[in-house]
């Protein structure tokens, strides 16, 4: 519940078609670095897309608050080198709750190459390590939220 | 005596030195007659030789990451130093007011310690990569805990579940201690125990204590440091999850008393500027926090009526140092200067030791790019370099695969060479303060300790260290900075190579590390099996105790050490914090 206070709702809404994108941005489990989802939320934020800045979650967090927020993208950072464990976590509970096409997941952070492929082949729509530009990172979630939106 | 008190609370740090610092003969090292001959011939050389464009741009700000945009000259002469007086400004190595170093041999006396942080998987994985590093001639251990045990959440947590071993070694009680020490001499080796946190400093360091009790080894011989740092806590750290500051700092405080009356060499706070500045803020701003965080701790220790020489001895800093050489070399020297004059003439600490400013380094990891990764070898050995110019006591290299996944042995093992590279090939440890002298030095040396009074003089007018963490000061200045930052990168303001500037035009990968897989379901078993063997009842009362110390207010760490030797887990006494305190909700940044 306390979540709801960091939740940022001043984002300017943009429209596409006739839904505004709305992303959730989290971190899984107990990672303590943030200055990367700080930046990204903020990128998206000046891009016009409404944030909602969940901080730390736990998988099942994650999910009961994208569904409740109705996102169509959500933005996961992992610097501390979980992802594989806690993507496949995310993605299976996803899956479970019927969300897979309903919801973008896109990953962000310190990913060695190799992991990446193994991340999309999760169900990660995009993965963008750590040295993606701007343009690279809002374009990427810009377009996840379109493909969501035309289903 | 009072009203003197609250006049003394109402000064800041800057009036009171200005009133205390003695009036001294001044012997300026530049006469007058030789100032203004070289003037004249200055502004003759200015007029016959150097270009218009150059003029107009006398003052340059070199663009770096973490830097702190102070405008250099086109050239530095004594007309920068008109009033520099060597026994003032600089001293004798080992002298007041210690700006060329602490000792009056430096490196020929002692070698930086050579300390290659380690920590990942299970305590066997994380024991055996620190004995490599010790059979491989490292001279310390610098010990970093896993994501669930820095955030003090145990590995059956639903919180840990998937990240237990990332980034860290996973520790949960104090049989997980003596698995990762197995085989390792605690009373002969420094060891620095990278806690971060005063919360998991108070539950951590009293389980290493009952190691060492178990190992029969008394507590006076234990060498090394904890962090203990309320920034690291409450403003660097991203969680669920926090303390009250006023709480936090009071843990701290704790530790701080504890420790220093019970295991008299340890040093019991690492003030941490190196994190606060890799979330994101200039090597002013680094070293401003932290000196008016320690000043904060001076004030409270002296109120709950200890002697400031008895806490001073034993403070010690932690610096981040970035790529803008001459800046990095300059910060360590005024930091000195600054730190003595704090300490002689507004705590009237006696004893040299207390004014000294003792520090760790680690060179920068968010200077570190994955575009070429190779080349991150090369702004290390720079940062490292620096470091060494400026006088450190120990010193970290980050490795060239940071910004793919925690260190390989390869990689570990490269950083501890470009120490000893350093230390044995450069020549650079053979003559104390190298740089000392420099005009250029000697002129950025003395902005620089004024731009770091500046901004103590700004956190002290929020009123004080904890009331600046507390209403978002702290958050928001860092926000502001690192995303101006990120949009100098973008602008190409500030160049990477490779990364923005000369962008590599193939990617490629390299061989990171990989985690041991195993790591949470053996910590699973083990957690399970320790707590099937200690006494329920004996827990519990020692988690009673520990809650009700909390909210007494007396210091707690007895009661965490009973809890330790008692066998309650990290996650136990986490838990009684946050009963005992409540949670606090943080200032947004945005």
């Amino acid at each position: 519940m306390e979540k709801t206070q960091l939740f940022l709702r001043e984002g300017v809404t943009a429209m596409t078609q006739e839904r505004k994108i709305k992303i959730l941005m989290c971190c899984l489990g107990p990672e303590t670095h943030n200055r990367g989802i700080i930046t990204v939320s903020s990128m998206l934020r000046e891009a016009g897309v409404e944030v909602v800045y969940l901080g730390n979650a736990s998988p099942e967090e994650a999910i009961k608050a994208a569904v409740e927020e109705d996102v169509q993208v959500v933005g996961v950072s992992s610097l501390s080198g979980a992802h594989l464990r806690l993507g496949k976590a995310l993605m299976d509970l996803a899956r479970s709750r019927g969300l897979e096409g309903r919801i973008a997941f896109i990953m962000g952070g310190v990913i060695p190459p190799r992991d990446i492929p193994v991340l999309k082949e999760m169900g990660f729509m995009e993965v963008c390590p750590s040295g993606s530009t701007r343009e690279e990172i809002v374009g990427c979630m810009k377009k996840a939220a379109q493909v969501v939106g035309m289903q | 005596m009072q009203e003197e008190k609250i006049d003394a609370i109402k000064k800041t740090t800057r009036d009171v030195l200005k009133e205390s610092f003695p009036r001294k003969e001044h012997t300026p090292l530049y006469n007058s007659e030789a100032l203004s001959k070289l003037h004249a011939g200055f502004e003759q050389w200015k007029n016959q030789m150097v270009r218009k464009e150059d003029l107009e741009q006398w003052h340059q700000v070199p663009r770096t990451v973490l830097g702190s945009d102070i405008p250099r000259e086109l050239v530095y002469t004594p007309l920068n130093l008109a009033d520099f007086d060597y026994d003032t400004h600089l001293g004798h190595p080992g002298q007041e007011p210690f700006t060329r170093g602490i000792h009056s041999n430096m490196y020929r006396g002692r070698t930086f310690t050579q300390r290659q942080l380690v920590g990942f998987g299970a305590p066997e994985d994380t024991n055996a990569r620190i004995r490599f590093l010790l059979e491989h001639g490292a001279t310390g251990i610098n010990l970093l805990f896993d994501m669930p045990t820095i955030q003090m959440y145990d590995c059956d947590d639903p919180m840990s579940r998937g990240s237990v071993g990332s980034c860290g070694v996973s520790v949960n009680h104090v049989g997980d201690w003596e698995l990762l020490f197995q085989g390792i001499d605690i009373a002969r080796e420094t060891v620095s125990i990278v806690t971060h946190y005063p919360s998991n400093t108070a539950i951590l360091f009293p389980m290493y204590l009952v190691m060492a009790e178990r190992r029969g080894i008394p507590w006076e011989q234990l060498r090394g440091s904890v962090q203990n740092d309320v920034t690291l806590e409450e403003v660097v750290r991203n969680a669920a999850e926090y303390i009250p500051p006023r709480d936090c700092f009071r843990i701290e405080c704790d530790n701080i008393e504890f420790i220093r009356s019970h295991v008299p060499r340890w040093n019991f706070i690492t003030l941490n500027g190196y994190n606060l500045r890799e979330f994101g803020t200039s090597g002013i701003t680094e070293i401003a926090v932290a000196f008016a965080h320690a000043m904060a701790i001076l004030d409270e220790m002296i109120r709950r009526g200890h002697d400031v020489d008895w806490v001073g001895e034993r403070l010690a800093f932690f610096w981040s140092v970035g790529m803008d050489f001459f800046e990095e070399v300059c910060r360590l020297r005024a930091a000195r200067r600054l730190w003595y004059k704090i300490m002689k003439y507004k705590y009237r600490a006696r004893n040299s030791r207390s004014m000294w400013m003792r520090c760790h380094v680690q060179t920068s990891g968010i200077s570190l790019v994955r575009e070429e990764p190779l080349n991150n070898i090369i702004r290390s050995a720079f940062e490292a370099l620096a470091a060494v110019l400026g006088g450190v006591q120990s010193l970290h290299v980050d490795s060239y695969d940071e910004a793919f996944a925690v260190p390989s042995e390869e990689a570990s093992l490269l950083s501890l060479r470009t120490q000893q590279i350093i230390e044995h090939e450069t020549g650079i440890t053979k003559v104390v303060d190298p740089l000392g002298g420099s005009f250029y030095v000697e002129a950025l040396t003395n902005e620089i300790e004024e731009r770091i009074m500046d901004e103590i003089t700004e956190i002290e007018k929020q009123g004080g260290y904890v009331e600046a963490v507390s209403n978002g000061f702290l958050l928001r200045k860092i926000y502001n900075y690192f995303y101006e930052e990120q949009k100098k990168i973008e602008r190409g303001e500030i160049k990477i190579v490779a990364h923005n500037w000369q962008k590599s035009a193939h990617s490629e990968d390299i061989e990171a590390f990989r985690y041991p897989e195993e790591a949470e379901q053996k910590q699973l078993a083990r957690l399970q099996k320790f707590k099937s063997e200690r006494d329920p009842q004996e827990v519990e009362s020692a988690l009673k105790a520990l809650k009700e110390a909390c909210k007494k207010g007396v210091n707690i760490v007895p009661y965490t050490l009973n809890c330790a030797r008692a066998g309650c887990t990290v996650g136990e006494q986490w838990k009684i914090f946050k009963e005992a305190f409540g949670l606090w909700k943080r200032p947004s940044f945005f």
